[in-house]
């Protein structure tokens, strides 16, 4: 599976409205928008973990699994389902983020291997693209 | 009961407001798909338009799980967590909708129809 190159674009987009779907262990579903998604390869992304109240991070401890919607206003979307890679805490993950929130604030980058892609587009709904 | 407050109804009838549904399978993985058509009933009450729910359609009826993730042109976030509670393609509520959804669609692909009203009680909201 490899990110095609216009989804990894909405992905890194400032403007793309990014949704991340993880799930507790009684199947409470949690959604966190994502101000900002790094690509690290072509099947990994990196997002911000967080020193407190990181809800998607305490998820990932008991369930990998996760689900994140991108939305390009007006229509165009997909939807990415992947696995929780563990967290980076180096200099270099770091600094993806340091622009967008506060030093103290962030503890690391949640890595996350993206295993499908399915357009959410209204014409091809459903349809997987990776 | 848990109700939607004053906050979050008046974002949920903002034109520009993002809204996003969660659900969850037998086996716990997430499925989160942008959704144009949320609508409050009541306080208590949302619902959505089934147009092309695949995933979402499948795992509703299997688990009745779902998280509506709201957010506001000004940043201000919600999830609204409900309990799934009946696909309607029956009542007068249904034949309203029809035409509504018709005429929003229509805008965008024709050739799209109504295939039912996803209805869900709240059972908690969060804000972010």
């Amino acid at each position: 599976m490899k990110i095609p190159e216009d989804v990894a674009e909405m992905l890194e987009k400032e403007t793309s409205i990014k949704m991340i779907g993880t799930v507790d262990a009684d199947l409470s579903i949690n959604i966190e928008h994502l101000k900002v998604i790094k690509i690290i390869d072509y099947d990994t992304i990196h997002i911000p973990h967080f020193t407190d109240n990181d809800r998607t991070f305490d998820n990932l401890q008991k369930n990998k699994k996760v689900s994140i919607a991108i939305f390009e206003p007006a229509i165009i979307a997909f939807k990415l389902n992947g696995l929780f890679a563990g967290v980076k805490k180096t200099e270099e993950s770091l600094n993806h983020f340091s622009g967008f929130f506060d030093a103290e604030k962030l503890a690391g980058a949640i890595s996350i291997k993206i295993t499908e892609i399915y357009a959410l587009t209204m014409a091809i709904a459903g349809d997987k693209v990776a | 009961m848990p109700t939607l407050p004053d906050i979050v109804l008046d974002t949920l009838a903002e034109p520009g407001t993002v809204n996003m549904v969660g659900t969850v399978d037998k086996d716990g993985r997430p499925n989160v798909v942008v959704i144009s058509t949320i609508a409050v009933l009541d306080t208590e009450t949302i619902a959505f338009a089934d147009v092309c729910l695949g995933k979402t359609k499948e795992n509703l009826t299997k688990t009745g799980r779902l998280t509506v993730a709201v957010l506001g042109t000004t940043g201000k976030k919600y999830q609204i967590r409900c309990r799934f509670v009946a696909f309607d393609n029956k009542s007068d509520m249904y034949d309203r909708w029809f035409e509504q959804v018709k005429q929003r669609m229509i805008l965008q692909l024709s050739g799209v129809a109504l295939k039912g009203i996803a209805i869900a009680k709240v059972t908690e909201v969060l804000q972010d």
